[in-house]
């Protein structure tokens, strides 16, 4: 079931006006409008996330691409108010809409105790290091009966078997309920945290680069089984990744964010084919593929900027191949890409189309060292 | 006709293979029937790599692609040194090493340098860039004097490019970010001025987007300084773009090996093929991660090792009863191409099809297209 | 304290406080616990080195005129005297460097085997980890001060060198057991088997790669012994295993006790050295403690909290939200509150069903 409903940039920071803002009446289940996070250090504030708009649907895999220190994993921890000190959330809404409060609830107005009732019931997490995340000295199937007990009123043998079919779910053999994490492999470890994360039937699981540290094969087996539980269990899912050539494939919209913003969100047909923020282009120009002709691929020259210091106005500009003094005047806002036939297709780039061609090596404005121009690799 | 009717099987890999980079330039590196055993508790023994041969030329790039655990480290290890040998034996430039004591050691080393996967840690938290770098100028160009060693330096940050030099050499590597370590690492094994680069998973650990540009590098510096590279990866993918031949290796041995443009496009042994099939794949409009659906069989993670069967055959569709009885050796497909398979013949018909058409039994060879 | 000179209105130059800040930056980052620490011990530094000079009287002199017997504090006496009228506060001033110096010494030697012993159980590992290992576990097993007592005992001589060298022998397995921890876990780490990439020898790989990485655990252990030197060396001279014709605190202490202080109730006479041996101890904690923060960021109790809405939040709190009133609500609110209509929407409509 995919749904195609009005992009977060259209909704505006109030419940009221997105109540109404969609004729489909296909409200997203999160809401996240607006949305700022800083971390708070001695030397200033680090702007994390800046104004970010975006929706989630029910039964929709959203992605979010981004290199590290983008942001992405603030934006969705932050969202749930898992972040500690000293992050701070400085302002925007989070509306979570799910089948147990139709009417809504703002995520940011809660007090602590009161958040303890949508986390892991409504909104559960899969972490990227397994390891780090299950404790090393109960049994996995311990472990998950703890979730179970926690946030659901079952009795003792429901909650055992629960346990035992949510390992079925994720194909691991009963008899593991009784192994210790160390004795399982990536793969499995993997499999008990998205056990654990869907124990309490969430509408909503946050997946941080699950699959990261995994072989491509496990990962594959592992993707497979996520779509193949979403299918069944109808949860919408959003999925944290530095590698787009996986979102390409497993996500229906992607997100692309850079520096704390959101550069472009659209359905990952239109990412692949019709990307239009120059950042993205670069994402889908930097991995080699095993498939089809080889390409020549260019990459993303530079590093990431400084989130305590941004240069004005776009903050890709001095990694922009299209760059021109006319960037830096730009608010980064995103706005409908005129020639797509999407109309859910935003990109923060009000310049660039998806099918402007690169200029030419030398003719860039914004002065970057020569040593930082995107060279092709050399096909052999 | 049987796989091992068609295909001989390969006595030392080392030579009865044409290795496609061996048009790159002179044999640099030749590693023979190299066996590494690990003793674990209980008396047990872990075979980490089992007879794995293969040459490294000059100016040219020889990936080696594996999973974790199938032991590709452990290959990169014992060619730098750091790990003894159970048995086998490395050539240089012809002659076999011999580390016997730490003079030779250090002589080794400013021929060979390996380069390491995890740029967060390879580098000392307490010591600046300038110490990183300097030391092996010292020991290895034995430039001593500020004078001598400064313009060395300079040039070292160059040739990675990290500019301007004087700024980066001040910092302490947690001011880098892990791009700008890696290339610290790159230029700290330059500066021993090897003749062989050995790089263990050198991109993995950063972000995709700079992954490119550090392989760009790494091919730049290759060409610069003709170096006879060794590419460890877990993503046949980059091999395929940046290496001119691929070994892959699953538990502890070369399963197959050739030019990396014919063995990704058309792998030979079963383990190839679900690599490449694993691989993501925008364009691959049937994904099962998109139809949602039924997965393919169940894969058998960390199946024990059965010596004297084939390594792969829990996880093989094509698995007969001989797979399970009979290791198989390295079997030549074509002159530049080896895969250690019983069931070739099953698991990559096209490829016999064509060698039984065309060309003949002994001459196998061709670019298979 | 750098909101407190913007508040003053007196901004300086940007460039000069730069250079302040950078001059004295080290100190500024430093853990309140340290700071506290290293100001306390420097005192008692500052009083060790300068004190004999500052005394105003001969701390052996024995007054004979018996009306300066056991004078509780007066302005000729500013802590009084002792029964055999000697002044307190010159025994004092001098006392304290005889004290610190011990422990000083005892500190440099325990730490330097422990270092040895540490680093190379850590690094050869083998049979040399085993049997360092075993012998530092039995130096730990050994029951210490009554083995300090028979062996002070039995020694020829009581002087400081004596003291010294039975103390450092031993203080030492402590810190060599935390230093072959580390050591281990640095061994393994990539940059020293880069380091041998590059072709350095063993012992550079110790002294320039691993044993720079452990200096704060170095630090802290060489705290840890002289604390340790400080309450040894003390109860030993208490129980007159020392020379007791020179003075540190123990032999005040011992003297104050020999000479029944406590029944005649000169206060002044034992409470003073027992005091300063109470806060160079509490200075040497300090100290380690904020070298464990240093060392270890995540002990440091005032990382991971801010202060938002009049509150403070921490680790298990949810993130703080600029803005919006999120103080806990009075019980009487609460309540109130439960019978509202958005409380209905908080609460799940339904309970969990079975799985699919």
């Amino acid at each position: 079931m995919t749904t195609t409903a009005a992009t977060g940039t259209e909704l505006s920071g109030s419940k009221a006006s997105t109540l109404g803002a969609n004729g489909g009446g296909d409200e997203p289940i999160l809401d996240i409008s607006d949305f700022s996070v800083v971390y708070r250090t001695d030397r200033g504030d680090v702007r994390a996330v800046d104004g970010v708009n975006l929706a989630l649907h029910a039964g929709e895999v959203v992605g979010l691409a981004g290199e590290s220190g983008s942001g992405k994993s603030t934006l969705a921890y932050g969202s749930c108010r898992l972040l500690r000190p000293p992050a701070l959330i400085t302002g925007g809404s989070v509306v979570y809409r799910g089948r147990r409060f139709p009417s809504g609830v703002e995520v940011l107005d809660k007090r602590p105790e009161e958040l303890n009732v949508l986390r892991w019931r409504e909104i559960s997490i899969v972490f990227q290091s397994a390891m780090n995340a299950l404790n090393p000295v109960l049994s996995v199937g311990d472990q998950i009966l703890d979730v179970v007990e926690a946030h659901m009123k079952l009795s003792k043998d429901e909650a055992v078997e629960r346990v035992a079919s949510l390992l079925d779910f994720v194909s691991i053999p009963r008899d593991r309920m009784k192994s210790y994490p160390f004795e399982l492999s990536g793969g499995m470890r993997q499999r008990v945290m998205i056990a654990m994360a869907l124990a309490t039937e969430p509408e909503i699981v946050i997946m941080d680069e699950p699959t990261t540290a995994l072989d491509v094969v496990v990962q594959r087996d592992i993707l497979a089984q996520i779509v193949e539980l979403k299918e069944r269990l109808s949860f919408a899912v959003l999925f944290i990744t530095h590698d787009l050539s996986l979102l390409l494939e497993l996500a229906d919209r992607v997100a692309v964010m850079y520096a704390g913003k959101l550069v472009e969100i659209a359905s990952s047909e239109e990412i692949h084919h019709e990307p239009a923020h120059p950042y993205t282009k670069g994402l889908l120009n930097s991995f080699p593929s095993l498939r089809g002709p080889r390409r020549e691929l260019a990459g993303i020259p530079g590093t990431p900027p400084d989130l305590r210091n941004l240069p004005p106005g776009c903050s890709f500009l001095p990694r922009c191949p299209y760059g021109t003094t006319a960037c830096q005047d730009i608010d980064m806002s995103l706005a409908k890409v005129a020639t797509s036939a999407d109309p859910d297709h935003v990109t923060a780039c009000p310049f660039v189309l998806p099918g402007t061609p690169v200029p030419p090596r030398g003719t860039r404005s914004n002065g970057a060292p020569d040593g930082l121009q995107p060279e092709a690799i050399s096909a052999q | 006709m049987k796989a091992e009717e068609i295909a001989e099987p390969v006595q030392d890999g080392a030579v009865a293979i044409e290795s496609p980079a061996a048009a790159r330039g002179p044999l640099a590196m030749q590693a023979i029937s190299l066996n590494k055993d690990f003793r674990l508790h209980r008396g047990e023994v872990l075979s980490a790599v089992r007879d794995v041969s293969f040459n490294l030329y000059r100016g040219a790039v020889v990936g080696l692609v594996g999973e974790s655990g199938s032991g590709k480290s452990t290959v990169a290890k014992l060619l730098a040194g750091q790990e003894r040998l159970t048995s086998g034996e490395v050539h240089l430039n012809g002659h076999p090493v011999a580390l016997t004591d730490r003079r030779a050691f250090r002589q080794y080393k400013s021929e060979v340098q390996l380069v390491f996967q995890d740029p967060f840690s390879s580098l000392n938290p307490v010591h600046t860039v300038r110490y990183h770098l300097e030391r092996p100028v010292k020991l290895h160009q034995n430039k001593r004097s500020k004078a001598e060693l400064d313009p060395e330096l300079t040039a070292l940050m160059e040739q990675v490019r990290l500019t301007p030099a004087s700024q980066f050499l001040a910092k302490f590597p947690h001011e880098l970010s892990g791009g700008q370590r890696q290339r610290v690492s790159f230029a700290r094994a330059l500066a021993a001025q090897p003749s062989v680069l050995l790089a263990d998973e050198p991109v993995s650990m950063l972000d995709v987007s700079i992954r490119l540009e550090m392989l760009n590098l790494l091919d730049d510096l290759r060409e610069r300084f003709h170096l006879a590279l060794l590419y460890i990866t877990h993503d046949i993918a980059s091999a395929r773009y940046f290496s001119d031949e691929v070994l892959v290796m699953y538990a502890g041995q070369i399963v197959e090996r050739g030019p990396a443009e014919e063995l990704t496009q058309e792998p030979a042994h079963p383990y190839t093929q679900l690599l490449v099939a694993s691989a993501p794949d925008p364009d691959n409009i049937g994904s099962i991660l998109r139809s949602g659906g039924k997965r393919a069989a169940r894969n058998v993670e960390s199946a024990p090792r059965v010596t004297g069967a084939c390594p792969f055959n829990p996880r093989c569709p094509f698995a007969q009863d001989r797979c399970r009885s009979e290791d198989p050796p390295l079997m030549r497909i074509s002159s530049a191409r080896a895969a250690a398979c019983w069931r070739l013949d099953v698991a990559a018909p096209q490829l016999f099809h064509q060698s039984e058409g065309g060309v003949a039994h002994e001459g196998l060879g061709g670019p298979l297209v | 304290m750098a909101a407190l000179m913007v508040d003053t209105g007196v901004t300086p130059p940007a460039e000069r406080e730069r250079e302040k800040r950078e001059r004295f930056g080290w100190w500024r980052r430093l853990p309140p616990k340290a700071k506290v620490g290293a100001l306390l011990l420097g005192f008692f530094v500052l009083i060790a080195i300068i004190g004999p000079t500052l005394a105003p009287y001969d701390p052996s002199y024995q007054n004979p005129n018996p009306s300066l017997s056991l004078n509780a504090p007066s302005a000729a006496h500013l802590l009084g005297t002792t029964q055999n009228g000697q002044d307190v506060l010159s025994q004092l001033l001098t006392g304290v460097r005889m004290t610190l110096e011990l422990a000083l010494f005892v500190g440099v030697v325990a730490t330097v085997i422990a270092v040895i012993v540490g680093i190379s159980a850590g690094f050869l590992g083998g049979m040399w980890d085993e049997v360092l290992s075993l012998l530092s576990n039995v130096f730990l097993v050994l029951p210490a001060l009554p083995l300090l007592v028979v062996l002070l005992g039995y020694l020829p001589q009581k002087g400081e060198t004596a003291t010294i060298l039975v103390l450092a022998f031993l203080g030492w397995p402590w810190g060599a057991r935390v230093i072959r921890a580390q050591t281990l876990a640095l061994r393994n780490r990539d940059f020293v088997a880069a380091s041998r990439e590059t072709g350095e020898r063993g012992w550079h790989i110790i002294m320039f790669e691993i044993m720079p990485n452990e200096i704060s655990l170095i630090a802290a252990s060489f705290v840890g012994v002289v604390l340790y030197a400080i309450g040894a060396s003390v109860a030993l001279a208490f129980i007159g295993l020392a020379d007791l014709n020179t003075w540190s605190l123990g032999t005040m202490l011992y003297w104050a006790q020999s000479d029944q202080a406590l029944t005649l109730g000169a206060w002044w006479w034992f409470v003073p050295p027992g005091l300063l041996v109470a806060l160079i101890g509490t200075g040497l904690v300090l100290l380690n403690f904020g070298i464990d923060e240093l060392g270890n960021p995540r002990l440091r109790s005032g990382s991971g909290t801010i202060k938002v809405g009049g509150r403070w939040w921490g680790q298990t709190d949810p993130t703080p939200v600029l803005g919006h009133s999120q103080r806990r609500p009075s019980r009487v609110a609460a309540f109130l509150h439960s019978f509202s209509r958005e409380a209905l929407t908080e609460r799940p409509t339904e309970v969990a069903g079975p799985l699919p």
